[in-house]
């Protein structure tokens, strides 16, 4: 038997990201990080490799790529060029709101060396909400 | 390895300052070494950094409740005749 979920409902979590709510979010600031950050100022400094803001117009919210009743997805654009502040080996990217101090969304990248001077292109990536199973 | 940093970088948890001596697993300091973040250093100055420091996994949060998993123990008595 199939189960289902109204889009629009899992779209207000996604659009946290987008537009921000009560205290929470928008997403403002992208941060490539040589840990696993577990609070804002691990993401926003001790973690910090290289930053680049964040605008609504780099989120993308559609239909999920995954299979069921009904999967949706946020899409965070890719950032080029973007300047690497201090050396160090990227594990993770973090999405911040700088505004409420908060920590919104980690994920991993490859391992990759980064040296402070130098750019790195931050490909497009997506938070998927799968359907419900 | 003992190794003296280049440049201040990051990897995992771990800050390192530049021109200061560390301590670190062999295979790190390779990679360190190799991008150019480090030399190699023969000083007695210098930091020992844990393995746990270079993993960019956060450590797992501590929970309450948790169950211990306790074996067992015996004694093994032995009886003598005679």
């Amino acid at each position: 038997m199939a189960k289902r979920s109204l889009a629009a409902m899992m779209d207000k979590y996604l659009d946290g990201f987008k537009t921000g709510g009560a205290a929470v979010g928008p997403a403002n600031k992208m941060v490539v990080c040589s840990a696993e950050p577990t609070t804002f100022t691990e993401g926003n400094a001790t973690f910090a490799l290289a930053d680049v803001a964040m605008a609504g117009a780099d989120f993308t919210i559609a239909a999920g790529d995954g299979a069921g009743n009904v999967a949706r997805k946020v899409t965070m654009a890719a950032k080029n060029a973007v300047p690497v502040d201090t050396s160090g080996t990227a594990t993770h990217v973090a999405l911040l709101d700088t505004a409420n101090s908060l920590l919104l969304l980690v994920t991993t990248c490859t391992s990759q060396a980064l040296t402070s001077g130098n750019t790195v292109n931050i490909p497009a990536w997506k938070l998927e909400v799968a359907a419900p199973t | 390895m003992k190794i003296i940093a280049s440049t201040n970088f990051k990897h995992g948890r771990k800050a390192f300052e530049k021109l200061k001596g560390y301590d670190v697993p062999d295979a790190f300091a390779g990679y360190f070494i190799g991008v150019g973040w480090a030399t190699l250093y023969n000083g007695d100055d210098c930091e020992m950094v844990a393995l746990e420091e270079l993993n960019p996994d956060a450590p797992p949060a501590a929970r309450e409740g948790d169950t211990l998993e306790v074996q067992d123990a015996a004694i093994n008595q032995e009886s003598q005749h005679g």
